[in-house]
């Protein structure tokens, strides 16, 4: 008898093996208890999924209040960046007149553009000294502005409608330009020596 | 219980795991007996077969909710666990030998080496070469030789590649062979008796 017929004798012979009765009735005991522990443990589950609403409920409310934070904070934030709050400084340049927004005469010849309604609506406020800024046509005052400081020809400074000695003159003038986040300048003016940082003027 | 039911075995795992009483008898009716004796041919104990058996369907009754039928076979998932059941069984009692193996072991009248023709003795020299075939081999040798599983599902079962389960197949039957030409030589006496159960 070669080494297959041994094992296919063996496997006739382990068909004829038979589980003992005792191991099914404890098998089929392990599995009522296991649904009577489900069902005990249904209950907990209907408290588990309440308890789960109300921690949803609750990080609900709280995204709630933290978003009423946020956007209160950014609308502060907002207002101390906008036009109206930026303090102007004074102008050095004593050739220069003060100017207030809409109160500027545009060259003659100069076909200058009307500004919108909204901009004339809101006009800077001429502070009590220093220079004001021109408003730049087309501005809209509603968004944050930071400030830029930049050399510009003298002639174009002069063609925005800015008051300045020998405006035909060459050179560069030092301005400060308030800068919408669109990249957009909403106004300008001559810029003051104070905080200007260049080795050749200071 | 029912005593056929023709029910594919996808379904009544389903019926099962949501708590049908019937299904999961109908499962285990239907899978008691391979798993009781690849249990018994794996540890050579009919007791440790009975504990291997139950605490199998006692893990199928656990993992019925998590059962994936398009992953695996029923036969094959269970086969799985009870390899693991069995290995982690005589891995732990590893110190120990079956009261039944050390009777069967025992030099008698019954199991004289001039009776070896009898057709019950070679069955029993048999089942010994076998149980102390390495593990590896020993489980290949019962899927395939002994269950009749295929290659592939066999593969299945142990997770190895088809490829693994052919040599490993090859090599356990080689090692009977040998082991069974050894005990049909002259001096067969004491190479039956020491042979032992292999628990690597």
């Amino acid at each position: 008898m070669n080494v297959e017929q041994l094992l296919r004798a063996l496997a006739a012979d382990d068909a004829t093996a038979r589980v003992p009765p005792h191991v099914d009735a404890a098998v089929m005991a392990a599995w009522d208890e296991n649904c009577r522990e489900h069902h005990r443990r249904a209950p907990s589950a209907g408290r588990k999924r309440v308890v789960l609403g109300i921690a949803m409920a609750g990080a609900f409310a709280a995204s709630l209040v933290a978003a009423a934070v946020v956007i209160t904070w950014r609308g502060g934030s907002e207002a101390r960046h906008t036009l109206e709050n930026i303090a102007p400084e004074k102008s050095v340049a004593p050739e220069v007149p003060e100017v207030v927004a809409g109160a500027i005469a545009p060259p003659r010849g100069v076909e200058q553009p009307r500004a919108p309604a909204r901009a004339r609506r809101r006009p800077v406020p001429t502070p009590a000294t220093g220079a004001a800024y021109v408003l730049v046509p087309d501005a809209d005052l509603d968004a944050p502005l930071m400030m830029m400081r930049v050399r510009m020809p003298r002639s174009a400074f002069s063609r925005l409608g800015v008051p300045i000695a020998n405006p035909d003159g060459d050179g560069m003038v030092d301005v400060e330009m308030l800068v919408g986040e669109d990249g957009v300048a909403r106004s300008i003016r001559r810029a003051t020596a104070v905080g200007w940082v260049d080795g050749n003027r200071e | 219980m029912t005593p056929a039911d023709d029910r594919s075995d996808a379904d009544l795992a389903r019926r099962a795991a949501a708590g049908e009483r019937d299904a999961f008898a109908a499962i285990y009716e239907r899978y008691r007996g391979v798993v009781y004796r690849f249990a018994r041919l794996m540890s050579g104990s009919p007791a440790t077969a009975e504990d291997v058996t139950q605490e199998v369907f006692v893990t199928l009754i656990r993992a019925l909710p998590r059962y994936e039928p398009h992953r695996a076979g029923l036969l094959t998932y269970l086969y799985g666990i009870a390899r693991n059941v069995t290995r982690n069984r005589l891995r732990r009692d590893r110190r120990f030998v079956a009261l039944e193996t050390a009777v069967d072991e025992k030099p008698s009248g019954a199991d004289d080496p001039c009776a070896a023709a009898s057709h019950s003795q070679q069955l029993s020299q048999l089942r010994r070469i076998v149980l102390a075939l390495p593990s590896r081999y020993r489980e290949v040798v019962i899927l395939c030789d002994v269950h009749g599983l295929s290659y592939a599902e066999t593969a299945r079962v142990l997770h190895a590649p088809v490829g693994t389960v052919r040599s490993r197949l090859n090599r356990g039957r080689q090692m009977i062979a040998v082991r069974v030409r050894e005990a049909e030589s002259p001096g067969h006496a004491c190479a039956t008796a020491r042979i032992e159960r292999c628990v690597i």
